[in-house]
């Protein structure tokens, strides 16, 4: 219970805990611009595919710039280019590609800025960046829920401008000693473009997976929002479990127990939110494990998570496969597979 | 299975599109020669 505690405590945790709130606002605003722009619509439009593949991928390049020059603060300018894609969409006729791709860049800048200064602060802790990734889950329902609402476009404008002070004081815990060496939870014995190439494949193969957890259970919109809180909630928990009792134990436990708690949870809202919940754990795990390969360049790392999110989830778009009995020989599948890599990713030694 | 590529519109955006892919493939290209720069020091 102690070392639970104390994972909330680390030092430097305030990060986490504001750039929580950064990330909340900025996937608000995505996801009210997007549920805007297709207005709801159970068609799939190329608009969301685009959004996905240009606020995800870049972050990659994006990352190794602010690598490069970590004085310039990303997410400031995020924050001013969404203000701006929102202005362009709102308040002129021009084509809703150029106010979309300003947004992604906004949304591309705010995630590389979280994640430079959740990870370089964290003393090679993962609840500082596990609870950064969280805040994007419930900005993503809140997102949804404001644009049916039909909440005036100007206050989502308001709400990103209420996140530059969170940035700036963020931004104070930055300093020459903040970096990563920390990380040390990768398998030594391994090439580190093996551990890098095995970690993308767990994210890209989750990333799938997910949209495949049945769920048929979630019909309203107290459910739609259970499950995404949730989702939030376990990716948070994933990190500081991991700090408190070791990423070895929490990275076989949640992949394994999350199995037969998503495939027999389609009815149950329950049971499958237990799932969802485990699910959601390895997130934090499978960043620490590539920052711990590219710790000079943390936002490279975290860049290369994203693209694994997008090439997990790009063929959704194209095919969904409705059955089932598929969906969830598919997750025990995956699942298995994907501990057993971690397993073998993860350092035996010096990890707890 | 059901196959959604109709309803991406995308043979009405197809420039947009194609565009978007060779983006993407760029960046993902960029993104495993940086990964190779940094892992090789």
């Amino acid at each position: 219970m102690n070392q639970l505690i104390n994972a909330f405590k680390s030092k430097n945790i305030a990060c986490g805990y504001l750039y929580f709130y950064v990330h909340f606002a900025i996937e608000v605003a995505c996801f009210y611009f997007l549920s805007t722009v297709t207005k709801g619509s159970p068609i799939i439009w190329l608009v969301p595919f685009v959004y996905d593949g240009l606020a995800f991928v870049p972050q990659s390049v994006v990352g190794y710039f602010n690598d490069k020059h970590p004085k310039i603060n990303l997410s400031i300018i995020g924050t001013i280019l969404t203000i701006m894609s929102f202005a362009i969409y709102f308040c002129t006729n021009l084509n809703v590609f150029i106010s979309l791709v300003i947004l992604c860049m906004g949304n591309a800048l705010i995630h590389v800025g979280g994640a430079e200064n959740t990870l370089k602060n964290s003393y090679g802790k993962l609840s500082h960046s596990a609870i950064f990734v969280a805040g994007g889950s419930f900005g993503v329902i809140t997102g949804k829920i404001l644009a049916q609402m039909a909440v005036p476009f100007w206050s989502i404008m308001l709400l990103m401008l209420t996140t530059i002070p969170f940035i700036l004081l963020a931004d104070t815990y930055n300093s020459e000693s903040s970096n990563c060496k920390n990380f040390n939870y990768a398998n030594k014995k391994l090439s580190p473009m093996l551990i890098v190439f095995l970690a993308v494949f767990v994210v890209i193969v989750r990333g799938y997976v997910g949209y495949g957890i049945p769920t048929s259970w979630n019909k309203t919109l107290i459910q739609h929002v259970a499950l995404f809180f949730i989702m939030g909630f376990g990716k948070a928990l994933g990190g500081i479990l991991s700090d408190a009792y070791g990423i070895r134990k929490v990275a076989f436990l949640s992949t394994v127990l999350a199995i037969p708690f998503l495939c027999f949870g389609d009815n149950l809202m329950f049971i499958s939110l237990i799932g969802v919940m485990f699910f959601s754990m390895t997130m934090s795990i499978t960043l620490a494990i590539l920052t711990s390969v590219l710790k000079k360049t943390p936002g490279l790392a975290f860049g290369l998570t994203t693209i694994g999110l997008f090439l997990g989830t790009a063929p959704i778009f194209f095919i969904k496969i409705s059955e089932i009995s598929i969906n969830i020989g598919l997750i025990v599948l995956m699942s298995l597979l994907c501990t057993v890599i971690l397993l073998k990713i993860l350092d035996k030694e010096g990890t707890k | 299975m059901s196959f959604y590529f109709e309803n991406l519109f995308i043979k009405e955006n197809e420039p947009v599109f194609w565009i978007f892919v060779a983006v993407i493939i760029a960046i993902i290209g960029y993104t495993i020669y940086a990964v190779r720069k940094e892992t090789k020091k």
